[in-house]
């Protein structure tokens, strides 16, 4: 033999991921309009004052202590290292402190405000915060988020490419509520409401609005996962059928092998 | 030897194939094959000993001796 080829097509579904956001309490914040201050307290005395404080919580896919520091010292904000994981940014003339600490999964950022009745402006501030997170950053920090009565939101990259395969899984799956607009498709299944958006690789990121267990969420993604191999699979095996009978080539054997692959022997000659 | 293409679906979706029998370089032109056949991007491949080996040709050498 002369050659071993490898192609992927299309599946391979990183599986769950990143929970995108949580809220914590009441909510809000925002904004930023100054970006000088030399405000700077201790850990323990900001612990203090934020006490009774609202705060909100949001997860990002930050991991690496470095960038989130080289980051947060481009924004101007006044930058405080209180451990080596765990960063502390004011924002000037809103009360707000935004704590940076290292999570389970990467950089998990509280807002926190002193004043709950500014929960409307601070809402804004802390929007305006995480648009010059990203802008700094050059991508998506935070993700989506979510308020206060609204599903938790769970993000996925997957590695579905294909929307007519993703549509016939779903399908099987036994979606409901089904939408379609251009690429992307909306559904819901065992009662979980999904959102799948093409990115700019050309593969698909789901949503999820869910709030029952993580554990049904996993099992149900990594089904509709192996479901989508399986019809790639298919659908490769009609695609190669049709096609070597179109180009006049015989397909001398066919064999399913232990691990559930299939085999396909053409004769050359 | 026969020349063959052995052609094997993976349940993750992947696609993976084998030539026999094709020696030399000539076994690369079934990378655009496999591509058509099965409608997929080929992301990787590597050469096996039959690559290294020559094809060799076998030329009729029955001489047409009339004008002789």
């Amino acid at each position: 033999m002369s050659l071993v080829l490898t192609s992927i097509p299309i599946p391979l579904l990183s599986i769950p991921i990143l929970p995108v956001f949580t809220v914590a309490a009441g909510i809000s914040a925002l904004g930023m309009t100054e970006r000088e201050s030399n405000y700077q307290m201790s850990s323990s005395a900001l612990n203090n004052i934020l006490k009774n404080a609202v705060n909100i919580n949001c997860k990002t896919n930050l991991q690496n202590t470095n960038e989130v520091i080289e980051i947060l010292e481009k924004t101007l904000y006044t930058v405080t290292l209180h451990s080596p994981r765990e960063i502390t940014t004011y924002i000037p003339n809103s009360e707000i402190y935004a704590i940076w600490k290292m999570g389970i999964n990467g950089y998990e950022v509280n807002f926190r405000s002193m004043d709950s009745k500014k929960s409307v402006k601070h809402e804004k501030i802390i929007e305006e915060y995480m648009k010059n997170i990203n802008a700094i950053a050059g991508k998506d920090v935070f993700g989506l988020t979510t308020k206060d009565g609204e599903l938790p939101v769970y993000s996925y990259e997957t590695a579905f490419k294909d929307k007519y395969i993703l549509l016939k899984t779903i399908e099987e799956h036994g979606a409901e509520n089904i939408e379609i607009k251009d690429d992307n498709v909306n559904c819901v299944i065992e009662n979980i409401k999904f959102e799948f958006t093409k990115n700019e690789n050309d593969t698909y990121v789901v949503l999820t609005y869910y709030n029952g267990s993580k554990e049904d969420l996993v099992n149900t993604m990594s089904n509709l996962n192996n479901e989508y191999c399986q019809n790639v699979q298919e659908k490769t095996y009609e695609t190669i059928k049709q096609k070597a009978q179109e180009e006049n080539m015989e397909i001398e054997s066919e064999e399913i092998l232990e691990d559930n692959s299939i085999l396909l022997t053409i004769n050359l000659d | 030897m026969a020349k063959k293409l052995q052609i094997r679906l993976m349940p993750d979706g992947s696609v993976k194939m084998e030539t026999q029998g094709i020696k030399g370089k000539k076994c690369l032109d079934y990378l655009k094959v496999l591509e058509k056949l099965a409608n997929v991007k080929i992301e990787k491949y590597e050469l096996t000993p039959e690559y290294y080996e020559e094809e060799i040709n076998y030329i009729d050498e029955n001489i047409d001796n009339t004008n002789c």
